[in-house]
């Protein structure tokens, strides 16, 4: 194709994403299509990616089609396996995709789809994408090393232990952060927890099923435990209709947290082949399956949005998280837009598997393009519900009170008019008892996708079907990540442990369990915590998993700028700097109000001094009933108020020691990068 | 006409192609990939016994630590 037509498309594909933004800014008063959204969120991947994923590629890091990857160089067909470009696109972005670029914009849409929209298309383009692009790019240059390592050898010794500990705190924090989410999915609900449940017996038959009988046919076993799922979907339902059963299946949210503190330890201790593996193979199927399906739906059915484009909450008041549109949109929206946990995965086993670095932006950046269409995906799901059962599902009871109609009448109150007949009607038809105060963005989701996909098949009668479906389906590849998240929490305590204690041997059972246990503690501890929380959980929560890992992502692309400034490029180095700066910015400012501010409602020492001074005058503050709980709900916050402190230590340490090492850098007149494979002046492989 | 010259059946090809998705879902999901292995084994240590397929995949999943479970 001659170039002056592949260029007029691209031309048109910039002007059509621009009639399409450009239409969702101008129609803020009336409800537009999402295909509007969609069409624009496309063309703006296409545009960045075409443009800016090729300057980073060829003009910042000069990437060369003849430099020896790992996976070439090793190749020992166990690890570092050289593989197709779209299977290793395939496997990056299965590892990355989890339940943050499905919950964050949820919760965001309290504050209007326009600022979360504009978030995650600009935060992945600018920020996310490039992190994850040049952090594939960095450690594959390093022999395929982690992050953790490259900090170490570029920041130094310090930075390096550093960012262990940090990244310990912050996995753990992400682990309960998960964990809320499925407890307040399926506290009181029969229905959910049996199906739940049943994922357990299936996935250890399927670890049995391909270790004995069929080893390595996986695409086999996962049919048939999708199929068991299936039907542990519908058995859910009869369970929930059946008066004499569904008491047996329905737990308090305290209940469910203990039952998945034993699940976390028991995972993450049993060999990866019985429960772990098939299960990450199946939540695997069905995340990629589920999200192709939704997509498609979308554009088949075209929903109308129902959340406005910007709501009164930007001002800080909203239910679903305290805080102003700034700093709290940016750290609400993490996933979908920019999270340092990709860094971890982009130099895990991806740098392993590329065979050619000319495939590297299309795996690194390509990758967290889709990811941020699935934010896109989810926030869209999420404002095709009536906004009045939106703030229902995603307010807790402390705001909306005890029964339907305070709930409607407070919720009207902000403007949004819902009975307490809808809301009793919207419970039925998902086979719930009740849709309110559901918070953790998992039952919203749901309820957007069964009424999306109840529209494309079935009608209302599904709807029941598709609700829990897609609780299932996030549920499922939650309870994944939190039990490969143990377990890798768990080895990172140990290695640390290890470089602490002498001679201490990392296969030691008792030292292996310790760390399992110490880890489930930990992230158990934060989700009772949540769980007997005054504002609902996730409010505390969420945000601290959104600060830790934006910080994560400003380390590594911090780490990422001073190999830039080695490298002698750093007039280039505003790629990374400019990202940097921002989730600074945000992190920061969002760190210190929730450590600092004095509105109990958003910071953590405010609301500790407030059930102080209660508590020191005998009396006693809701949800407390005794003064013992006054005291546990004062050093919680406590606590989290301590949690927040030591993160925003953290990134200000190695933002020190980055700046230290490209003045050092600058001052040597030669590159001074050290990669494997050799680097000129030039950049290009010896 | 013997079996070699005749085209490969229906099934024969449904089995292929089976074999083929499998391997690209594997590879995505995480699943230890034995003909690559076997492959690369014989081009490095011929004359030495590589590990049965059942070995391999045993010995793949203890020592897996998965980086799996990204937000």
């Amino acid at each position: 194709m001659p170039k002056v037509v592949k260029n007029l498309i691209f031309v048109a594909i910039a002007i059509v994403g621009t009639i399409c933004l450009g239409f969702i800014a101008v129609n803020r008063g009336e409800p537009i299509n999402a295909l509007w959204i969609l069409t624009a969120a496309v063309s703006t991947y296409i545009i960045a990616y075409r443009f800016y994923a090729r300057f980073i590629a060829y003009r910042v890091l000069s990437l060369n089609a003849a430099r020896i990857t790992p996976a070439v160089r090793h190749n020992d067909g166990q690890d570092y396996v050289p593989t197709n470009k779209y299977v290793v696109y395939g496997h990056h972005f299965a590892a990355i995709a989890g339940a943050g670029p499905l919950a964050g914009p949820v919760l965001a849409a309290q504050m209007g789809y326009l600022p979360s929209m504009i978030w995650i298309l600009a935060g992945a383009v600018f920020a996310g994408a490039v992190q994850d692009f040049v952090i594939l790019v960095l450690s594959s240059r390093r022999d395929g090393r982690s992050l953790g390592m490259m900090i170490k050898q570029e920041l130094g010794d310090v930075p390096g232990v550093v960012a262990l500990v940090g990244l310990v705190m912050i996995m753990t924090i992400l682990l309960s952060a998960l964990a809320l989410i499925v407890v307040k999915a399926l506290a009181q609900s029969p229905w959910g927890a049996f199906t739940l449940l049943c994922t357990v017996p299936i996935a250890l038959v399927m670890g049995v099923y391909m270790r004995f009988l069929r080893p390595g046919k996986v695409l086999e076993v996962s049919i048939i435990g999708f199929a068991l799922l299936m039907v542990a979907v519908v058995g859910g339902g009869w369970v929930a209709r059946d008066a004499t059963i569904a008491p047996h299946f329905t737990f308090s949210a305290t209940t469910i947290t203990w039952g998945l503190i034993v699940y976390g330890f028991v995972a993450s201790v049993l060999p990866v082949w019985l429960l772990l593996a098939p299960r990450d193979y199946i939540s695997t199927f069905m995340k990629i399956g589920t999200l192709l399906v939704l997509a498609v739906a979308m554009v088949f059915v075209g929903p109308m949005m129902q959340m406005p484009a910007v709501t009164q909450f930007v001002d800080g008041t909203g239910p679903v998280f305290a805080g102003k549109l700034f700093p709290f949109l940016f750290i609400t929206i993490a996933c979908g837009a920019v999270s340092g946990f990709h860094a971890l995965i982009a130099s895990g086993t991806t740098p392993k598997l590329v065979e050619n670095e000319t495939h590297m932006p299309f795996i690194g950046y390509g990758a967290m393009l889709t990811e941020s269409f699935v934010a896109i995906m989810a926030l869209i799901a999420a404002s095709i519900v009536d906004p009045g059962v939106y703030f229902a599902m995603n307010s807790p009871h402390a705001i909306l009170g005890p029964t339907l109609d305070s709930a409607s009448q407070v919720i009207s109150g902000w403007g949004f008019n819902v009975t307490p007949e809808t809301l009793m009607t919207w419970a039925k038809d998902v086979g719930e008892t009740t849709i309110v105060a559901r918070v953790g963005g998992a039952p919203t989701l749901a309820v957007g996708m069964a009424s999306l996909f109840s529209k494309a098949i079935g009608g209302k009668e599904m709807m029941a079907f598709w609700y829990h479906f897609a609780i299932l389906f996030e549920a499922l590849f939650i309870l994944t990540a939190i039990d490969a998240g143990t377990r890798v929490g768990s080895y990172m305590l140990r290695d640390l442990v290890a470089g602490v204690v002498p001679n201490i041997n990392r296969s030691n059972k008792v030292l292996i369990y310790a760390c399992s246990a110490a880890i489930v503690s930990f992230w158990g501890f934060l989700v009772y915590q949540g769980v007997t929380d005054p504002f609902g959980g996730i409010n505390t929560l969420w945000p601290l998993f959104g600060i830790s890992n934006q910080m994560l992502a400003a380390v590594a692309l911090m780490t990422a700028t001073a190999i830039i400034y080695k490298m002698k490029r750093e007039r280039f180095a505003a790629v990374t700097m400019v990202p940097t700066a921002w989730l600074l910015v945000t992190t920061l400012v969002a760190g210190w109000q929730k450590a600092f501010d004095p509105n109990p409602a958003l910071g953590f020492w405010a609301l500790a001094r407030k059930f102080a001074r209660a508590s020191a005058e005998g009396k006693i503050l809701a949800p407390a009933r005794t003064a013992d709980e006054m005291q546990k709900v004062m050093m919680n916050n406590y606590l989290n108020a301590a949690l927040t402190v030591f993160f925003m230590a953290f990134v200000v340490t190695i933002l020190i020691y980055t700046v230290r090492a490209c003045v050092i850098a600058r001052q040597d007149p030669k590159p001074t990068v050290i990669e494997i494979g050799g680097v000129t002046a030039a950049g290009v492989a010896s | 006409m013997n079996a070699a010259d005749r085209a490969p059946s229906l099934w024969a090809r449904f089995l292929a192609m089976h074999d083929a998705v499998s391997r690209v879902a594997g590879t995505i999901v995480g699943v230890p990939d034995y003909e690559n292995y076997l492959q690369r084994f014989k081009a490095m240590h011929p004359g030495e016994t590589p590990l049965s397929r059942n070995e391999f995949i045993k010995d793949r999943m203890d020592v897996k630590t998965k980086q799996r479970g990204c937000c």
